[in-house]
């Protein structure tokens, strides 16, 4: 076979291969290391991964390509990369835009020597494409999806409701529409133009306390904006279970936590919207990741099994649904994907942060933790994956705590002792109003390097607490809370991994997902105790995962197609009914690094 | 009493109040071979040690893994002085006889195991149900075994309503007057306790034991 020398140009990057003749562009792009976003697939009928022919003899044009050029009236040296196929020496200048490099920071990257992305396709969960109708195309729904599937080469389709009828002048239809396409089998509606350009997607993070929203552009991928907010559920209860406690059994306080939530949503997306400049109802796909119970009541289902040992959830997985039959405030015709649920307390927003850190695609054993008002822990043991939740409480939130505080302005996030006092930060450097769960790990690991703490947890002779700042101190009863809490979390990994016959020290890295921020120093977690002592590389930050897992769904087939399959691969391990539960947890309970010392397995 | 007898006490006591669990029963039965009553070395050196271990909760000194080291190096202890107690045709006399379990719905029951070891370092009877009990089995038990007190744990606001429910049923059955319920938990408190009928409330192992001596004295209702 022959081969051609070609000249890729991308942004500041100049890349000289040599091919095989025959070669697709994009093939070859996808070889070098520059993905691109193939929104249709590389099928040639969305016309978007242009490029343009700077210099060399011009292969032959397709019919897909003169079609796509002559509509828009583009010069002949600009060609679609999935199109042209390579039999000539060519210099190619590839827009940067097209490249799918993912916006979403790339955990992986942390861990030296395995640089792979996180976004590993760009299939946008809805897309448009523009098609030309007949008359005739538009008489019924059976022939308008016909000759939707057949211009589109989709192997199936079908309309998520009638199309059809919902239009007001099918008159406006003919000639050039838009279809608004659900993962390329589910016609979610048809616009009059082209409209192409608009099609937007929302990530959500549906917490207990917190609800965070992300809004993309799903023509190219693009963060729009993001914004969180208090969920307004807190009026009826700060903690999880009391608000399960409030909806058992009462369809009436089910329905007002599921509009209070709602309510959250909508106010975000009102945000969102503005500052974009776009429209509602151009948003077309959500992601929802949210715990089990937030995901039940967004979805109106029954909430009594899941405030009860065994925790069973109602549902794992759940079909996309329409926005319409959920009240979201964005295009009725709008799909929303749900992310998983793997158990009871492990919900969607492990799902999606599990799916977002890429883990489950690597080799080696892995352990993930969400840290909030429930520790939750995942362990990825070669193929295996093993999900267990600890009570862990909300002390890391700052709550119960007497100087704590959420992570918000004022709060200190990080402190270390140094020269006989403490140093800290506040986070936008304010006067300190108190702690945050990073600035109280500092604090314990600072008080026990400066003998103020014994490993027992006991404030050493002399004092009766442990001033970190004017009028912050740590008080007895709030050192033993964090201990309970930090216990809850350490027993909980020990046991999962003992459960799968592993010791800590077999890990290849640790995912940390969760109320503790970038802030927190992973020297300061081993030195308190809650992680082992593995080299700080192999500890990795994820911050909000599962809002990261949800737009990273809202944009690849691959994510969406993974988390789908979490359900059966995970293997629940409840910790509790683990007959050494209790002695682990009282060990688990002193401070310090002792407690990894000893060895299993 | 002789300075040796007098040494062998206090290293009991020590090694109760430091939750040596492998060194109290054998200082128990040395303690019996150098000539002293069972009895004597209960007041004198197992009382007071658990007493010792229960202010150093209460003052913060100990947390959980200290608490129940104590009791069980106390329960190692007792065991070898009930023995000789048995053998010498006596028997020490029951603080009161307690039912406990953790309620339906609830897995939890490491509070519960606490509250159970505290009790029985006490001189109480403790049968335990183990957790996630159904409500009709605890009244069961209580009326089969005689029982004084039925002591509830419950680590959920949803499960805890189910301490009302065993409150409820002792009325239903015409048992209320006979037997006394203690309550407990994270999420419990003494008013909930109050609301539910319940004759009292204990935050920690070591105050659910006086809150079960005060129910086995006073007879009274009293709470916390």
């Amino acid at each position: 076979m022959t081969r051609v020398g070609l000249k890729l140009l991308a942004g500041k990057r100049t890349i000289r291969v040599q091919v095989s003749s025959g070669q697709k562009l994009s093939r070859t792009l996808l070889q070098v290391g520059l993905p691109l976003k193939l929104y249709c697939q590389g099928r040639g009928i969305c016309g978007r991964c242009l490029v343009e022919i700077k210099s060399g003899r011009m292969p032959e044009e397709t019919e897909a390509e003169k079609k796509m050029r002559l509509e828009r009236r583009l010069p002949s040296h600009f060609r679609l990369a999935c199109q042209l196929r390579l039999d000539q020496p060519l210099t190619v200048r590839i827009p940067e835009d097209l490249l799918l490099l993912p916006e979403i920071k790339n955990l992986t990257a942390k861990f030296s020597g395995q640089v792979q992305s996180a976004l590993s396709d760009f299939k946008p969960m809805v897309k448009k494409y523009v098609l030309r109708f007949s008359a005739e195309d538009l008489s019924v729904e059976k022939r308008l999806l016909s000759a939707i599937k057949s211009s589109l080469g989709l192997k199936e389709l079908a309309s998520a409701s009638a199309v059809l009828p919902g239009l007001r002048s099918r008159g406006l239809l003919t000639g050039q529409a838009t279809a608004v396409i659900y993962d390329d089998r589910i016609l979610l509606n048809l616009e009059p133009g082209r409209t192409d350009d608009r099609v937007f997607g929302l990530a959500l993070d549906l917490g207990t306390t917190t609800v965070s929203a992300r809004l993309l552009d799903l023509s190219n991928g693009k963060i729009l904006a993001s914004a969180s907010a208090a969920n307004l559920q807190a009026a009826f209860g700060a903690d999880l279970i009391s608000r399960v406690g409030l909806a058992t059994g009462q369809p009436g306080h089910l329905k007002k936590l599921r509009l209070a939530a709602l309510k959250s949503i909508s106010n975000l997306t009102e945000v969102l919207v503005r500052e974009a400049a776009i429209k509602p109802r151009w948003i077309y796909a959500v992601c929802l990741a949210g715990n089990a119970v937030m995901n039940h009541l967004f979805l109106n289902k029954p909430v009594d099994s899941l405030g009860r040992a065994p925790f069973k959830p109602v549902f794992m997985s759940h079909d996309p649904v329409l926005a319409s039959s959920v009240q979201l405030r964005v295009n009725p015709r709008a799909m929303v994907f749900i992310s998983p649920n793997l158990g009871g307390f492990v919900g969607g927003d492990i799902s999606a942060g599990l799916i977002y850190t890429g883990l489950l695609n690597r080799t080696g054993n892995y352990l993930y933790l969400d840290l909030g008002t429930n520790g939750e822990i995942v362990l990825k043991r070669g193929r295996k994956i093993m999900v267990a939740s600890t009570a862990a409480g909300p002390a890391f939130e700052g709550s119960g705590i007497s100087c704590g505080q959420p992570a918000v302005a004022g709060a200190i996030e990080y402190a270390r002792w140094s020269d006989g006092r403490f140093e800290y930060r506040t986070i936008g450097q304010l006067k300190p109003s108190g702690l945050c769960g990073s600035g109280l790990l500092g604090v314990l690991a600072g008080s026990l390097k400066a003998g103020l703490l014994q490993s027992s947890g006991r404030i050493a002779a002399g004092r009766s607490e442990i001033a970190v700042a004017p009028g912050l101190a740590l008080s007895q009863l709030d050192i033993r809370k964090l201990q309970l809490a930090l216990a809850a979390i350490k027993s909980g990994m020990r046991l999962l991994l003992r459960s799968a016959g592993m010791d800590w020290a077999e890990l290849d890295g640790i995912y940390l997902a969760g109320v503790f921020g970038s802030s927190v120093d992973p020297g300061q977690c081993i030195s308190v105790g809650l992680l082992p002592p593995l080299p700080r590389r192999k500890i990795i930050f994820a911050g909000n995962a599962s809002l990261a897992g949800a737009e990273l769904m809202l944009m690849s087939g691959e994510a969406r197609k993974a988390v789908a399959r979490l359900p059966v691969l995970v293997q629940p391990v409840s910790l509790a009914a683990m007959k050494d539960f209790q002695s682990e947890f009282l060990k688990a309970l002193s401070l310090g690094r002792s407690y990894w010392r000893e060895k299993d397995a | 009493m002789k300075p040796e007898l007098n040494n062998l006490l206090h290293s009991l006591k020590q090694s109760i109040i430091q939750g040596q669990v492998d060194e109290a029963g054998p200082l128990a039965r040395k303690a019996l071979a150098s000539g002293l009553e069972a009895l004597q070395v209960i007041e004198k050196a197992c009382v007071p040690a658990i007493e010792e271990v229960g202010r150093l909760w209460e003052a913060g000194d100990y947390f959980l893994p200290e608490l129940i080291a104590g009791a069980e190096a106390m329960k190692a202890a007792m065991t070898v002085l009930q023995e000789a107690l048995k053998s010498a045709g006596q028997s020490l006399k029951s603080a009161g006889r307690v039912i406990i379990g953790t309620v339906e719905g609830d897995i939890h029951d490491i509070g519960k195991n606490l509250v159970a070891s505290m009790l029985r370092a006490s001189g109480f009877e403790v049968i335990d149900l183990g957790a996630d009990v159904k409500i009709d089995k605890f009244v069961d038990m209580a009326e089969r075994e005689r029982a004084d007190i039925i002591a509830l744990s419950a680590l959920l606001t949803t499960t805890m309503l189910n301490q009302k429910k065993v409150v409820d049923l002792l009325v239903s059955r015409g048992l209320r007057d006979k037997i006394k319920v203690m309550v407990g938990g994270a999420p419990v408190t003494e008013k909930f306790a109050r609301e539910i009928g319940a004759d009292g409330y204990g935050e920690s192992a070591v105050q659910a034991v006086s809150v079960a001596r005060s129910l086995m004295s006073g007879r009274g209702g009293s709470h916390g």
